[in-house]
């Protein structure tokens, strides 16, 4: 059972609406109240990072906006109408519907509103996303299950080296567009062809090439799985399951390395350009030592308050690579017990005396009762969301804000991914230590 | 129906018949039926707001609070972008080290949905109460408790003897109504219900009415989109022709709420905000109101001003400082007249705010070609024919809509104004099609006053001066709407309230 959330670090279901705005001339139809769109909007969009509305996000989503009559006499008219003006008024290439709480509950039959447009040709599917039935990484897999079953066409032909990325949620993650921009580079740079469905690029074409993709790549803890599981039954195409964000040298060489090897790229190539990648990146690094080690100016153990993405992937690189001590870690969706044994493998992968406690489903309660139990000695860094600027404040620590909601950042298209994502971090890490006491 | 007995707050369009769904003419809006205006409704519309959202807006200005959200976790999702917000309030006001409102959500799941989120709630409340220790607890009702049945008001009754907080309850489902605004009425019933009726004290006694000779105290109710500087500027006005000003609710703890019941008139800023406070402390408290004019703009400003004036006998007090501040103001955006001269502006916000902020524009020499407006009710019908009166009966297009950017866009591509003034959420749009963009409000600016009329010249004139990003952006992005879309009338798809067999053309652009 579910227990009431302080400080909520992620939204609903239909906050998958957003995934389906980051697809380039996608466009979510939202079947719901009239608030639900702009709630889940200024969360994940505006109040993170400032994403904006780009081109059908904020109050350009065609909605029903439910009202008293849909939720008594059910609301498949008002649907129905709704999509048939959406396709005389908005321009895109695929339509989505999505449901929000009224819709479910009431059991409007959205499938049949949905199928008799289907019918006629136009590219749409629907996706019953009620905020009760789960969060928004569970939303997500919902709109991807949605998609596979009700828009993909097989494919006769698969494409050698195409391959399709599925990481970050957009919006959820502010760092989403250059992340995946990143994680496309590395794999650009062994040869690959990286299909990034999300931000800048094919838009829809990139969604139907998915059949024909090579193999689909997962970078992730877990969210996601369940996607690219669907697509191997489906469609026959294999996944390789990388389950950390690769930041920083270590991850990003061993990350190339798996890839390369599952997608059968000669060694030599692989670590020719790892090699290359890492003599430019110890340039920048050899520079930051004087800092690092001169001055002194180092952090005292740190914290991550993020989802298991960033919470694995931050730690992987401050242990690994800047040498950082970890204090306790926080992984704040509710990873689904059976993804939870091997999340916490994961967070176990580090020489003995630098394994962190791990709390799982962490909300702003868990965050202030256990630091209360820690004595920091010296000023830690707290890798989190605004919310906890207030407690880093308390414990004197550093924070940088990583995770949603993120508000006291502009975000374009920043990253902590890869080899530059992780100068990045380096960067931001000691501008928020130097600019502490100037 | 009133305040005090409403157990739920009833929808605007019950209330006072406002209307959500029109597209006309600034001379044709005043001569529809109500009934009309009220039925009508769009056969295509864009994701809006509900009205959690002002009501939010409002309750968490007050300080030292807990909110609990009741329903499933995403219609909490504004939570921290609101703290932002309101943390900027507080430092406008000097108040920097103001506390963060505490955030909860009761998280209903598929299986509370069954078996009802009632136990849920009241345990939450007990908890924050036990833990936090917060002077008020603000209960939000959203649309899935409601839909299966959760007594609200049973379970904050049933709790309210065991807490030492305030608790505040606000029924704010999204799906109730349509008209947003509602949630102004819903943050009024519940700051008076959690302060006054349902206090551990009791409502305050009646005040002894004003008699002459006594320096007049009076309640100008603020806005959370009003700043401090505005705020500021109305207590110098009034302060300047004798009368004491208590500032509230918003921002205002629970005494200085219960304050507002000891006061000798209340004013209103924007009558479409606060009429249901206004008509409470006047048939609660006996305390007569000024709820007509908005001090935006010489003209505004001067009938907002007198009408006060005129409750206490201090009409020439006010006269002589009207002709001071109005010659000084006048003076000093001679300089700005040149370049806003013929200027033509399009208007987008809540109702009266746009149609008052048209008499400021008019009054620097600018034209207004077109109004969109969130809704519509009587506060402002006048007002439209003001603004054609205003420009040699010069009528433009008027468009009533919650958001709905598609009609505004279509609207735009055709009226082609020189400038743009809008809301939060417009002014983008706005500038994707490359025009020149001001907010017509923000809570470090003036607006309202002598001020205020200076300051909206003097922004308005340095966008003029260059809007590059706008024009780059225009040039560079497209837009989500078929081609076509523009070459249709941008009323389209607005249904008119008649009866079937009785509907006629209402798109008279
Ligand atoms: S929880 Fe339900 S009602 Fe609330 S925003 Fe999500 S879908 Fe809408
Ligand atoms: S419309 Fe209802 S469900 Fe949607 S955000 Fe508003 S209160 Fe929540």
């Amino acid at each position: 059972m579910a227990g009431p959330i302080e400080q909520i670090r992620n939204v609903c279901a239909l906050g998958a609406l957003q995934s389906v705005v980051a697809i380039q001339r996608a466009i979510p139809i939202i079947h719901a109240g009239p608030g639900c769109g702009q709630k889940l909007w200024s969360g994940l969009s505006n109040g993170n990072g400032f994403q904006g509305a780009s081109y059908v996000g904020g109050h350009a989503v065609p909605c029903s906006n439910a009202t008293e009559k849909e939720v008594v006499f059910g609301g498949e008219d008002k649907l129905r109408e709704t999509v048939e003006n959406t396709l005389k008024v908005m321009d895109g290439d695929l339509f989505v519907v999505l449901t929000g709480c009224t819709s479910d509950i009431v059991g409007d039959d959205v499938g049949e509103v949905v199928r008799s447009f289907k019918n006629k040709g136009t590219p749409i599917v629907y996706v019953e996303t009620g905020g009760f039935k789960g969060d928004n990484y569970f939303g997500h897999e919902l709109l991807w299950e949605a998609i596979i079953e009700q828009f993909l066409e097989k494919s006769d032909r698969m494409e050698q080296g195409l391959v399709n990325v599925w990481s970050v949620i957009p919006y959820q993650d502010p760092y989403w567009t250059g992340t995946l921009h990143a994680i496309a580079d590395l794999l650009r740079s062994i040869g690959l062809k990286p299909n990034i469905i999300y931000g800048p690029g094919e838009g829809v074409a990139s969604v139907r090439k998915i059949p024909s993709a090579q193999f689909n790549l997962l970078i992730s803890p877990w969210a996601g799985l369940k996607t690219v599981k669907r697509l191997e039954e489906k469609f026959g195409t294999p996944f390789f399951h990388y389950p950390a964000l690769p930041i920083g040298a270590t991850e990003s060489g061993s990350f190339l390395r798996s890839v390369g090897s599952f997608a059968g790229i000669p060694v030599s190539r692989v670590e020719e350009t790892i090699k290359r990648e890492e003599e430019r990146y110890y340039y920048y690094v050899e520079r930051s030592a004087d800092l690092l080690f001169e001055t002194r100016f180092l952090p005292g153990h740190f914290v991550t308050i993020a989802d298991s993405f960033y919470s694995l992937g931050l730690t992987r690189f401050l242990i690994n690579d800047l040498g950082l001590i970890p204090e306790v870690q926080f992984v704040t969706e509710a990873v689904p017990e059976e993804f939870r044994p091997l999340v916490e493998t994961e967070f176990a992968r580090f020489d003995e005396g630098l394994v962190s406690p791990v709390h799982y489903g962490a909300d702003g309660a868990t965050v202030r009762d256990e630091l209360a139990k820690h004595k920091f000695r010296e000023r830690p860094l707290i890798l989190g969301s605004s919310w906890d600027r207030v407690i880093a404040r308390e414990l004197k620590g550093y924070p940088l804000s990583v995770a949603m909601p993120v508000s006291d950042r502009l975000v374009l298209s920043r990253t902590y991914a890869g080899y530059d994502g992780a100068l990045r971090l380096t960067e931001d890490i000691y501008s928020v230590i130097l600019g502490s006491f100037q | 129906m009133g305040l005090k007995e409403d157990r739920v707050v009833p929808g605007r369009e019950d209330r006072v018949a406002a209307c959500m769904a029109y597209g006309g003419s600034a001379c044709s809006i005043g001569g529809e039926s109500k009934a009309c205006l009220k039925n009508s409704e769009r056969g295509f519309s864009q994701a809006g707001i509900c009205q959690l959202l002002p009501t939010l807006g409002m309750l968490l200005t007050l300080p030292d609070i807990a909110v609990i959200i009741h329903g499933a976790i995403g219609c909490g999702s504004a939570g921290f972008g609101m703290n932002v917000s309101i943390r900027l309030h507080h430092l406008l006001r000097g108040n920097p080290n103001a506390k963060d409102s505490l955030w909860f959500s009761t998280n209903l799941d598929e299986a509370d949905v069954v078996h009802g989120g009632e136990q849920r709630l009241e345990e939450t409340i007990l908890t924050v109460n036990e833990r936090y220790k917060p002077k008020s607890i603000v209960v939000v009702q959203t649309c899935t408790p409601s839909i299966i049945g959760d007594d609200l008001v049973g379970v904050v009754e049933k709790v309210r003897p065991l807490v030492e907080a305030n608790i505040l309850y606000a029924h704010c489902e999204g799906f109730k109504t349509k008209v947003w605004a509602t949630g102004y009425d819903v943050a009024f019933h519940a700051m008076i219900h959690g302060y006054i009726e349902k206090d551990k004290e009791g409502p305050p006694p009646r005040k002894a009415p004003w008699q002459p000779g006594q320096r007049p105290t009076v309640n100008v109710i603020n806005l959370a989109s009003v700043g401090k500087p505005d705020e500021e500027e109305i207590e110098r006005l009034l302060n300047a022709i004798g009368i004491d000003v208590t500032i509230g609710p918003n921002f205002a703890d629970r005494e200085k709420v219960r304050q507002l019941t000891q006061a000798d008139l209340t004013v209103s800023i924007c009558p479409t905000h606060d009429d249901y406070l206004v008509d409470y402390l006047h048939t609660e408290y006996g305390i007569p109101f000024v709820l007509k004019d908005m001090p935006i703009g010489l003209e505004n400003t001067r009938n907002w001003l007198l009408d006060i004036a005129g409750k206490f006998g201090l009409e020439k007090e006010a006269l002589a400082l009207i002709e001071a501040e109005e010659a000084r103001a006048r003076t000093a955006v001679e300089r700005f007249l040149p370049v806003l001269k013929g200027i033509r502006v399009f208007l987008s916000a809540g109702e009266f705010r746009a149609l008052v902020t048209g008499g400021l524009f008019q009054e620097l020499g600018m034209e207004i070609v077109g109004v969109r407006s969130y809704h519509h009710d009587e506060f402002g019908t006048d007002f439209y024919g003001r603004l054609v009166n205003g420009q040699q009966g010069k009528d433009f297009p008027v468009d009533i809509a919650n958001f709905q950017p598609f009609e505004l866009v279509n609207l735009l591509q055709q009226v082609k104004p020189d400038l743009f003034a809008g809301h939060i959420w417009d002014n983008a749009w706005a500038a994707r099609l490359g025009y020149p963009t001001i907010t017509i409000f923000r809570i470090f600016d003036y607006y309202v006053g002598y001020r205020g009329f200076y300051e909206v010249a003097k922004k308005a004139a340095r966008i003029l001066r260059n809007h590059s990003f706008n024009a780059n952006l225009s040039r560079n992005v497209t837009d989500a709407y078929r081609p076509e879309w523009y070459e249709q009338n941008a009323f389209k798809y607005i249904k008119s309230g008649l009866p079937e067999g009785l509907q006629s053309d209402t798109a008279a652009v």
